[in-house]
């Protein structure tokens, strides 16, 4: 079949990959699928459509120890964990996925180096499948936050589906020498080809227009309205692939402790709370409106990318019934009632 | 559990704690020692002015620091210096235990008993009691789930709740008269949004916003948050709430509780089925052991729900009762409860919230609809409405019965695994 990979291949492929590398893989979860440690290519959940939770946990763990402390009877001893790095590959990311995990690059990897973060970064291969149809066709938006859905040039491998015949086919091409070097016995020929420009059918929004009227609207008095129903849960900012904000805190006591870091998010009421009491945003609806400014305009001002993909997580998730996709909508459509008067 | 306790050497000994209140046990146990009456002295005493004031955080903080078994004492009912302390103490002892017990936790690590001042030799034989007990019990195993690493999961598809397919039309007559008076300056219900079914609150300020609007009994969250949320952003004006019988209810708790203030609320009451929970137990629901389960599975099955928090509190933003200005997980100083998901953290956390809801909870199931890690909170929630009743009788009817169980005490309650 020349270049053309069938499921046993990529099985065989996977199997090979799985003594050199930890292998992390949408397994099958209580709510849909999950990222895990596979230990065999049967654990992959091969048909799946979107993870119900990203995979950024991999990159920066929910919580995860930077030090501890034990004050003993004469000196203080502080003992950093040892850094966990183990070559691994993040097999069949979605696109929107791969954009994520580079969206925590941009801030992960800017003016400071962040050793664990760094070390797993710099051991870790993303292995990417495209799309062909959106995965929810309601909530997924990628194309409208500038992304193909079918390619990412940021994977090392890209996976591509090809129409099933006699069973599903696919195609695989190396977008990098390290991603070269997984495929050194690949069990079929790689290639280059990639598949057509024709957009899926995700949700469309006027992003540019969104975005232009964002730009002079920050005290638009609709904010209020339009956010009202968010509760302050976080849970948007705990399935989205692209943020990063994390807390960190000593736990313990004075003898002993651990500082921990783990993840924030901006729809916390303590999030922006400073000692004095003062809180700079002190209602829910100014720090959801923090959430879409800093993935729209702030966050791309300084990185040049967008810190959201698309993946619809957010919309699906939230237990209010806010929609990012429906306020986007929204502020484009008064940048055209603008631009109409 | 009790197989680890028999590998135990014959050296081991417990490390117990005992809170106790400094007007009875502490003079009991001082009574114990100048009589020079002997009693295992594995036992390390934190005095506290009144069991009343014995949190069932200090507790829990002492298994997190080590304990692997813990004393609570107090004045005999009818001898508290405080002359009540100890009957708000004994309802929350009896809800404690029944919520422990439901999660697996062993009981024989957490001991209950009335000491006077004259009974030192009541005391030693309680400390003998409790140390037997903790010896048994064997070294506290720690709040992580026993067997393998639980799925590391964030299930963010929820439980039921949030699509409003059966969603009705409230009549909106009366809505936009009040509204163009001035009566109310807004109406909260639900609104559709972009995809079909799918609800969110929203608040109508005019004619043309309120036919917009929608309610049904199964939405969540519960528009109440968001009415105590407006009525402490905004000091000022009236406004009105679409309320089924569950929100009616916790709009009547808050008003009891001072949490609201009655004269600025208007309720449009909404037709609403019976809660779908009526005469059923948590098990029945959601699928949680029931208490017939032996204890090992219990706390497995428990311990592993509560590693998968998140720490995101969504359950407490989803909740119309909770309503503290400052939530207990937010405190610093000190910090009661870890703020990072731990398995320590997570379990004092989510005991914590239930807890404080015993016997208060309207059973919106708010909680177990935020919770983007699908723990079924629910089933706390309603496994201690129901020891409430069973334990205390059903609610008094009217203003008084509106009074949560954990303020309020009978001179009959009872506690009979008071020792």
């Amino acid at each position: 079949m020349g270049d053309q990979w069938s499921i046993a291949d990529l099985k065989a492929w996977t199997g090979s990959l799985l003594g050199k590398y930890r292998v992390v893989a949408p397994v099958s979860g209580p709510n849909g699928p999950v990222w895990d440690e596979i230990r065999s290519p049967d654990d992959v959940v091969w048909e799946y459509g979107r993870s119900s939770v990203s995979p950024r946990a991999w990159m920066i763990p929910r919580s995860e120890s930077l030090f501890s402390y034990d004050v003993g009877a004469n000196s203080p001893e502080i003992v950093e964990p040892p850094i966990e790095a183990k070559p691994t590959i993040m097999l069949l990311l979605r696109p929107c996925d791969v954009a994520g995990l580079r969206a925590l690059d941009c801030v992960m990897r800017w003016d400071y180096e962040d050793e664990p973060y760094e070390a797993r970064r710099k051991a870790t291969l993303f292995v990417a499948l495209g799309c062909n149809a959106p995965p929810s066709p309601e909530t997924c938006f990628c194309e409208s936050a500038g992304l193909n859905p079918k390619w990412t040039d940021e994977a090392d491998v890209m996976i591509t589906r090809l129409p099933d015949q006699g069973g599903a086919r696919y195609r695989v091409a190396v977008l990098s020498d390290a991603g070269r070097e997984t495929l050194a016995g690949a069990p079929a020929e790689l290639s280059d080809a990639k598949p057509d420009g024709k957009p899926i059918g995700t949700v469309p929004i006027d992003l540019d227009a969104a975005r232009a009227w964002m730009r002079g609207h920050f005290d638009d008095p609709s904010w209020q309205k339009t956010t009202e129903a968010c509760l302050g849960c976080g849970t948007c900012a705990f399935v989205c692939p692209s943020c990063h904000c994390f807390d960190i805190v000593d736990e313990g006591d004075w003898r002993r402790g651990e500082r921990v870091r783990f993840w924030d998010s901006c729809n916390f009421d303590h999030f922006t709370q400073h000692a004095s009491g003062h809180n700079p945003r002190p209602r829910q609806w100014n720090r959801w409106r923090q959430r879409v400014y800093h993935k729209m305009l702030f966050y791309p001002d300084k990185f040049g990318r967008l810190l959201c993909t698309g993946c619809g997580r957010c919309v699906e998730a939230c237990p209010a019934g806010m929609d990012l996709i429906e306020i986007l909508q929204g502020s484009a459509a008064k940048a055209k009632e603008g631009a109409a008067k | 559990m009790s197989s680890e306790a028999q590998k135990q050497p014959e050296s081991w000994q417990p490390r117990i704690l005992a809170f106790v209140c400094r007007w009875c046990t502490y003079a009991g146990a001082d009574l114990a020692g100048t009589s020079r009456l002997k009693y295992p002295p594995q036992i390390r005493i934190v005095k506290l002015p009144c069991s009343g004031r014995i949190d069932p955080l200090f507790l829990l903080r002492g298994f997190e620091m080590g304990a692997d078994a813990v004393l609570v004492s107090g004045c005999h009912p009818g001898d508290c210096h405080y002359m009540t302390g100890n009957y708000y103490a004994r309802r929350r002892w009896v809800l404690f235990r029944e919520l422990l017990d439901f999660i697996g936790f062993d009981m024989r690590r957490i001991h209950f008993s009335w000491v006077s001042a004259a009974e030192g030799a009541k005391f030693v034989d309680v400390v003998k009691k409790v140390t037997d007990a903790a010896r048994e019990a064997g070294p506290f195993p720690g709040f992580a789930p026993p067997a393998d690493r639980p799925p590391d999961v964030i299930g963010a598809s929820r439980a039921e709740g949030g699509n409003g397919s059966k969603s009705a039309v409230p009549s909106t007559g009366a809505l936009s008269a009040d509204l163009s008076s001035g009566a109310v300056r807004g109406v909260l219900g639900y609104v559709e949004g972009r995809r079909a079914g799918v609800l969110r609150p929203a608040w109508a300020t005019d004619a043309d916003e309120v036919v917009r609007l929608r309610f049904t009994q199964d939405a969540q969250p519960s528009l109440v948050t968001y009415l105590v949320r407006r009525l402490r952003e905004e000091p000022e004006g009236t406004f009105g709430i679409l309320a089924g019988p569950t929100e009616a209810e916790a709009i009547r708790i808050l008003k009891a509780e001072s949490q609201i203030d009655p004269e600025r609320v208007k309720v449009y009451e909404q037709q609403g089925a019976p809660s779908a929970s009526a005469g059923k137990e948590p098990w029945e629901i959601y699928g949680v052991p029931s208490p017939d389960r032996p204890v090992e599975e219990r706390w497995a099955f428990w311990t592993a729900q509560f590693a998968r928090c998140l720490r995101c509190n969504a359950c407490r933003q989803g909740c119309p009762l909770c309503t503290c200005n400052r939530c207990v997980a937010d405190k610093t100083r000190p910090r009661w409860i870890d703020a990072s998901p731990s398995p320590a953290g997570n379990w004092i956390w989510n005991v914590t919230r239930a807890f404080h809801h015993a016997g208060h909870c309207v059973d919106c199931g708010g909680c177990t609809a935020a919770c983007p890690a699908a723990i079924p909170l629910g089933a706390l929630n309603l496994h201690l409405l129901r020891a409430a009743e069973r334990d205390f009788g059903p609610r008094p009817e009217g203003e008084a019965g509106q009074r949560s169980p954990l303020v309020s005490y009978r001179l009959e309650d009872e506690a009979p695994f008071i020792l």
